[in-house]
């Protein structure tokens, strides 16, 4: 199978006011994604799945760095290129949505003006060029009225309408990889099942691959082909859709699904597993799961679980993997 | 958008009256009227009187100050007690000396300050950064007069150091005035673009390919300067006071000028007018700087 | 003269006590003695300010020179290591002036600051508490002594009740009350609406009570601030109206020595030099401490 983007053994850190040590969010992570499919990359906030992403496109805070590993994009090394190289990439050949579509668009600038901007950049349209361009897609992403729609402020769009707006910024040039992180979480139901709707099927027209970083399952069940969970920095779980719904193996996806009643796509926030992501300073020595998990034993406690292939290419960092299916 | 305007200008009319009833009322408990002041060795008690009634100096407080704000309306602001000369044509023949000071001073801040502020920013916690902001902090700390009397006395010879008779005579005065206006200028444009910088907008610009040069220019110092144009209201206030020190050091004839003289000399109708104009320059300022604010900020532009 | 660091603060201040509804802050005291670690600027400004106020204590102590005894004998005369800082037109010793001139200075921050702080408190509690129309009334009030520039209200109420230091006091009290009643308002609005002080009015807690039990101490951090930054700007006021002619003529100030000295700065520059950087350093670490202070206090104000 032929993979888009290859992540391996990814480790970011970030310094922190007063302290020596960095702090490491992201701790050897591999992951991949197939040309042209949806791999979804799931974990509580502050597990790492965020950093990942921007780890990959350079666009890491002032005090985050990459320590280690390399992201195979197209054959090239994401981590090793200079800044001059990923910016040719940045917009163009992989692409991203953010969260708050309210902050993640210039309050000051038209909405239309913001999106046209890569064209304008990456396959320098003159003006008129890109305006035109920009309109087309924004209709595709179904803005109405999208010539009206180009000179308006974000503050004059509703929540949905940013969104698709941050959506055409992103596809505007076809790119082959979108990043799309928690694109629907500040969205209420009903728009969300638009968006994503809207994501499949631009993606089908155009062959981009998609990751989709969320912690919600819903999100997950709806779009994505490959699941990878991640908790505390490090990759616990990977496996297809079907086979993470059907029969998930590591406690803590365990406990995700429990949490998730009936698993309707319907994006309920979950998490009724007692107590809180460790510390990125005080991370438990063995499973850094083990704290948190009902089942963990002494060696958990002590010893780290290596990633391992339960079969058909379902990982699991596990020492005891659940097995069987789960009762709703 | 009228409508937020006339809502600003009506919000104006009560604190216009308010600073004209608080100057005259601290002025006119003075003892002492000009017939008093001037004249009273030279005539007798009854004529004192007569000519104070003719004057209206009897009538209450309250309707004088009626009678002096109708006044200012259509432009008379009194006769000055020295000079004997109508105010408002002193104030008209000052005025452009002090606009030309003020004007300048303020030209100068944004030259200095807004770029000293987004290399600051740009280049955060670097020797020009702690440099920079060093010197702006000096400059607010620094007394004015003094800095002028270095400053004139450093370049004697050099650079006319006392009135206006060319162009050149502006130089250091404006330098004096501009000075502390750039570093406060300076230090705020620095904070807002640091704050602009840590924005989800500035990381969706990187995402889509943009340089760090584009991204400053393009996303982060429009946002970083408007807030700079509020400064611009305060500014006004702090340059037009400057100017009474400036004018005062380079024997420039502007307002200033003018309010210290009518104080050496207690001329009163002089000290009012001079007062109540710069506090009405100062308000219309405000209001000229809250209009701008709302037609450049597309947030506030479109209710 | 330019606004302070003070008029800046208030205004944002208080629209962001507004805006963000501040809480008060539990963790004050932690978080000024954290900054005196991390900030130098603010930790050499305390410094400074404890030197400074200990040589204006301790003045006999420090110089064996009278600060008034003339001496025709010996005038002007560049510093030497008998008079450090030379001798002015009178012959009196200048480090003697500028350390015995520095108990005035130090007065005439501490003095009116300590005036304008309790009556800018007192104003801001009653309009923020009692509201309607004592609000209106004050703020108004407010809103035009702030529409004025500072300096020259301050020169029209020395016109007024006459050149003393007293009077130096009251006018400079009056410039600066409106900008503290601003903040303490705007907490006061605040703090009004919180659990708390609804819990204790419900249980029958006395208004009186209330605010000197729950609104105040949440004030306080603003208010050391606020005090703060108050001080530079009094002593700043102060030498540039002695400056200009319009201070006391016999309190000698650093304003007034520099004044005195100006007729001969181009010869003699120390005349001026040591008043001057007096006033400087002297603001200066006061501005370094209220920066500090702010920062440490107040999250939203953080660069």
């Amino acid at each position: 199978m032929n993979n888009i983007l290859e992540i391996k053994n990814l480790v970011t850190s970030f310094a922190s006011d007063g302290r020596k040590a960095r702090a490491v969010a992201v701790n050897g992570v591999d992951l991949a994604i197939p040309q042209g499919k949806t791999v979804g990359l799931v974990g509580e906030s502050g597990c790492g799945k965020s950093v990942t992403s921007l780890s990959v496109m350079g666009l890491l805070a002032e005090n985050g760095r990459v320590e280690s590993g390399e992201a195979l994009f197209k054959g090239r090394d994401l981590l090793h290129l200079s800044e001059k190289e990923l910016r040719s990439i940045r917009g163009n050949d992989i692409s991203m949505i953010f969260q708050e579509p309210m902050t993640s668009l210039n309050p000051v600038i038209p909405v239309g003006v913001q999106v046209a901007e890569a064209a304008r950049l990456h396959e320098g349209l003159d003006k008129a060029a890109a305006k035109a361009r920009t309109v087309e897609i924004m209709r595709k992403v179904g803005i109405p009225e999208p010539e009206r729609r180009y000179g308006q402020y974000p503050h004059q769009l509703s929540g949905g309408l940013r969104q698709r707006v941050m959506i055409a910024m992103a596809m505007l040039l076809k790119p082959d990889l979108l990043i799309a992180d928690e694109p629907t979480t500040a969205l209420d139901v009903s728009i969300e099942a638009q968006i994503l709707r809207l994501m499949r099927d631009l993606q089908r027209e155009s062959g981009t691959s998609i990751l989709m970083i969320t912690h919600n399952l819903g999100v997950v069940a709806e779009i994505c082909d490959e699941v990878y969970v991640m908790y505390a920095g490090e990759v616990v779980e990977r496996a297809d859709v079907f086979t993470l719904f059907r029969a998930c193996a590591h406690p803590y996806t365990r406990g995700l699904m429990g949490a998730l009643p009936r698993m309707t796509p319907k994006g309920q926030r979950l998490y009724n597993i007692k107590g809180t992501v460790p510390n990125l300073w005080a991370m438990p020595r063995g499973c850094r799961f083990a704290p948190r998990c009902e089942f963990a034993s002494e060696r958990c406690h002590k010893e780290k679980p290596p990633l391992e292939d339960l079969g058909g290419g379902h990982l699991c960092r596990c020492f005891a993997p659940r097995g069987g299916e789960m009762d709703g | 958008m009228a409508k937020y305007i006339t809502k600003r200008i009506l919000v104006t009319i009560p604190v216009l009256l308010g600073m004209i009833l608080l100057i005259f009322f601290m002025l006119n408990v003075v003892p002492g009227d000009p017939v008093t002041v001037m004249m009273k060795e030279h005539l007798k008690e009854d004529v004192v009187e007569n000519l104070r009634r003719s004057m209206h100096l009897d009538d209450p407080f309250f309707i004088r100050y009626l009678r002096y704000v109708w006044d200012a309306i259509r432009g008379d602001l009194g006769v000055s007690w020295k000079l004997s000369r109508p105010v408002t044509g002193l104030i008209a023949t000052a005025f452009p000396y002090t606009l030309r000071l003020a004007v300048c001073a303020a030209l100068f801040s944004w030259i200095m300050g807004i770029p000293v502020g987004i290399i600051s920013a740009v280049r955060k916690n670097s020797l020009i950064d702690h440099l920079s902001m060093g010197l702006s902090l000096f400059g607010v700390s620094m007394p004015v007069f003094w800095v002028a009397l270095i400053l004139q006395n450093t370049f004697k010879g050099t650079l006319p150091v006392s009135g206006v008779q060319t162009w050149k005579g502006y130089i250091l005065p404006t330098i004096v005035l501009g000075w502390s206006s750039a570093g406060r200028i300076a230090r705020l444009t620095r904070s807002n673009l640091l704050e602009v910088l840590r924005e989800d907008y500035i990381r969706t610009a990187r995402s889509k390919g943009l340089s760090r040069l584009m991204v400053i220019t393009r996303h982060a110092l429009k946002n970083a300067l408007i807030p700079v144009i509020t400064v611009m209201a305060i500014q006004i206030s702090s340059l037009l006071s400057g100017a009474v020190i400036t004018e005062s050091v380079f024997s420039i004839p502007g307002v200033g000028s003018l309010a210290i003289s009518a104080i050496k000399n207690r001329d009163m109708p002089l000290l009012q007018g001079t007062v109540i104009f710069t506090a009405v320059l100062i308000i219309v300022g405000n209001l000229v700087a809250d209009v701008l604010y709302s037609i450049i900020d597309p947030r506030i532009r479109v209710e | 003269m330019k606004k302070t660091q003070k008029d800046l603060y208030t205004a944002r201040l208080s629209q962001q006590i507004l805006d963000a509804d501040l809480q008060p802050d539990v963790g004050v005291r932690g978080s000024i003695v954290n900054m005196f670690r991390t900030n130098h600027a603010a930790l050499a400004g305390l410094i400074i300010i404890l030197l400074i106020i200990l040589a204006a204590v301790f003045a006999p102590l420090i110089t064996r020179y009278d600060p008034n005894a003339l001496n025709l004998a010996n005038m002007r005369k560049p510093p030497s290591a008998e008079h450090w800082f030379g001798t002015d037109d009178m012959g009196r010793d200048v480090f003697a002036r500028v350390i015995y001139g520095g108990r005035l200075s130090l007065m005439i921050g501490f003095v009116p600051s300590v005036i304008s702080l309790v009556l800018g408190t007192a104003l801001g509690l009653m309009a923020g508490y009692l509201g309607k129309h004592v609000d209106a009334l004050i703020m108004r009030l407010a809103d035009v002594v702030l529409a004025f520039p500072s300096l020259l209200l301050a020169m029209v109420v020395m016109y007024t009740l006459g050149s003393s230091i007293l009077n130096m006091f009251i006018a400079l009290s009056i410039i600066n009350w409106a900008g503290t009643a601003r903040v303490v308002r705007a907490q006061t609005l605040s703090l009004k609406e919180k659990e708390f002080v609804e819990a204790a009015r419900s249980m029958g807690v006395s208004r009186f009570k209330i605010v000197f039990k729950h609104i105040l101490p949440n004030c306080l951090p603003n208010l050391i601030v606020l005090f703060t930054l108050d001080i530079p700007g009094a002593i700043m006021w102060e030498s540039s109206m002695s400056f200009l002619g319009v201070g006391d003529p016999n309190a000698a100030s650093w304003g007034l020595m520099v004044s005195q000295g100006k007729s001969y700065a181009y010869m003699c520059p120390w005349l001026i030099l040591a008043p001057g950087l007096a006033i400087l350093v002297t603001v200066m670490a006061f501005n370094f401490l209220g920066d500090g202070l702010r920062d440490a206090i107040d999250p939203y104000m953080k660069t």
